[in-house]
């Protein structure tokens, strides 16, 4: 007889922001709306009533597994802060949506070189770690695989908790998750601990781009966020600092990055892997001070972008 | 450089490499392959590619790691041949498959493998993982083991692979690897390197079905 006990279908480690005890939803609290297009991608989670904590939701994803398979070969790049310096023992990794290659840390002088030996599709150079600089993920184009410098901006030390109903301040960014709310990440380093987990961000000026990063998506601003992956459920709300001086009242749209790979159903969740996806739209405060949303939530902790609309 | 596209059979062929990473000897003790003997294994020559039959592997971990507590005290010896079914009463297909704690594709797979174990192992499917380096590209150990599985709730057998024991297969620089083996006969019937979840489920499906129908 042929084994006919299985378990149900593996969720994520489940990492409460309150701790391991379930957190009560509020039924009042609200549901901000994902503002996710009418593109086939759900809704991120919705409040549960009844006492039950909010459900992260999957869904059908942005798997497209047409992209032809490339011969890569040796991938170089000289890693800076955006300040200018080396940035050492920073991560690099060439994944595509089928294969990742074995990651490699800049030296001292923020060199480093990757060997892809296997055919990859859709291939990104990801460099940062999304702990101690941000990570960003930059598709290739036909420019080859000398990446030149690439900047990543260095993330505060200090991380601010992701706590239902408490605005997690950092790098000039608010995340606040609504009350009852939680977050989902897998507990692998550097995630593996309160601090880990703790919420982080940082700017990456338009000047210190990489070409091609905003993948044509018309950005004015890019801010990169960890823990990279959080599902935030429900979707949290998101405040961002006007670094571009728009004037007061000036209406943007707000973007995520897709850092998932993966072709498997449900796979690229909310948005096609090294692209920009629009999640939100937003409105700069009557004191020019800020970008506060408008309509949208923030499903995932990941890099976001700005434009006007 | 340039990139070239290729034919999506070239990520049937295996890669070349053999840049095994370095391996401090006191993590080499897990893996056991002094002691992988299975009686009654198929004899070789044995190969790395589609045909070629697989080489018996011994490793350590969890066979039911659902219904097992994770620490070292629990750790089985799981060899490769004790999927190995000649008359396939329990197993049809073995899929081999290794994972690392640094490959986000890895990561994405694991969330649907379990499903595809519910569904397909009561037709004969087994899957055996191999978890074999940790995030920073070092040799995993039984607390990534223990995060993994945890993780994604695994209902198949997953081992620890530090020495990297399938690098016959594929090199340890490129995560996942997928073999697919006819238990009745242990012979390579396709081997993905990548996810290339089409092909691979297709494979899988159509060989059990094949065999369901010469029933």
């Amino acid at each position: 007889m042929r084994p006919g006990r299985f378990a149900p279908l593996a969720l994520a480690a489940v990492v409460s922001a309150c701790g391991s005890d379930p957190v009560t939803a509020d039924p009042d609290a609200g549901e901000p709306d994902s503002g996710l297009p009418d593109s086939g991608t759900p809704d991120s989670g919705a409040a549960g009533g009844g006492g039950r904590p909010a459900k992260c939701e999957d869904g059908p994803g942005y798997v497209d597994p047409s992209y032809p398979a490339l011969e890569v070969g040796a991938v170089t790049a000289h890693v800076e802060t955006i300040d200018g310096e080396p940035a050492s023992d920073a991560l690099v990794e060439v994944c595509g949506i089928n294969v990742c290659t074995r990651p490699q840390y800049t030296d001292e002088n923020g060199d480093v070189s990757v060997v892809v030996d296997t055919p990859t599709q859709k291939p990104a150079v990801k460099y940062g770690d999304a702990y101690r600089y941000g990570e960003v993920a930059l598709l290739f184009d036909e420019g080859g695989t000398d990446f030149g410098t690439l900047y990543v901006p260095r993330l505060p030390e200090a991380g601010a908790p992701l706590l239902p109903g408490l605005p997690a301040k950092s790098g000039g960014v608010t995340v606040t998750l609504p009350e009852g709310g939680r977050f989902e990440l897998d507990p692998f380093a550097p995630y593996d601990t309160d601090e880990g987990r703790a919420f982080r961000a940082g700017e990456l000026p338009k000047k210190r781009w990489p070409a091609g990063l905003d993948q044509g998506a018309k950005l004015e601003l890019i801010f990169t966020l960890a823990p990279l992956g959080a599902r935030l459920c429900p979707p949290a709300s998101i405040e961002l600092p006007n670094s571009a001086g728009w004037d007061a009242g000036t209406e943007v749209e707000l973007l995520l990055q897709g850092m998932d790979p993966g072709l498997d159903p449900g796979a690229q969740l909310f948005a096609p892997y090294g692209e920009w996806q629009p999640f939100a739209t937003g409105i700069v405060s009557d004191d020019g001070d800020r970008i506060e949303l408008s309509d949208g939530a923030l499903p995932v902790v990941t890099n976001v972008g700005v434009r006007r609309r | 450089m340039k990139l070239f596209p290729v034919g999506l059979a070239a990520l049937l062929l295996g890669a070349c490499g053999t840049n095994r990473p370095e391996i401090p000897k006191e993590l080499l003790g897990t893996s056991g392959a002094s002691a992988c003997t299975t009686p009654g294994y198929p004899a070789g020559p044995y190969g790395d590619d589609t045909g070629t039959l697989a080489e018996d592997r011994c490793f350590r971990g969890w066979r039911a790691p659902q219904s097992t507590r994770h620490d070292e005290a629990t750790l089985e010896d799981i060899s490769l041949g004790s999927f190995y079914d000649p008359t396939g009463k329990t197993h049809e297909i073995v899929l081999l498959n290794t994972a690392a704690v640094w490959c986000s594709v890895c990561k994405s797979e694991h969330k649907t493998l379990p499903d595809r174990y519910a569904e397909l192992a009561p037709r004969g499917l087994a899957i055996v993982s191999a978890l074999f380096q940790n995030g920073q590209g070092g040799p995993a150990d039984l607390d990534d083991l223990t995060t993994w599985v945890e993780t994604f709730d695994v209902p198949f057998p997953m081992v620890l692979d530090p020495d990297y024991q399938l690098n016959d297969y594929a090199s340890a620089e490129t995560a996942p690897l997928n073999l697919v083996i006819d238990a009745r006969t242990m012979r390579i019937l396709a081997k993905f390197i990548g996810n290339q979840s089409d092909p691979l489920w297709t494979t899988i499906e159509d060989e059990l079905a094949r065999r369901e129908a010469s029933e």
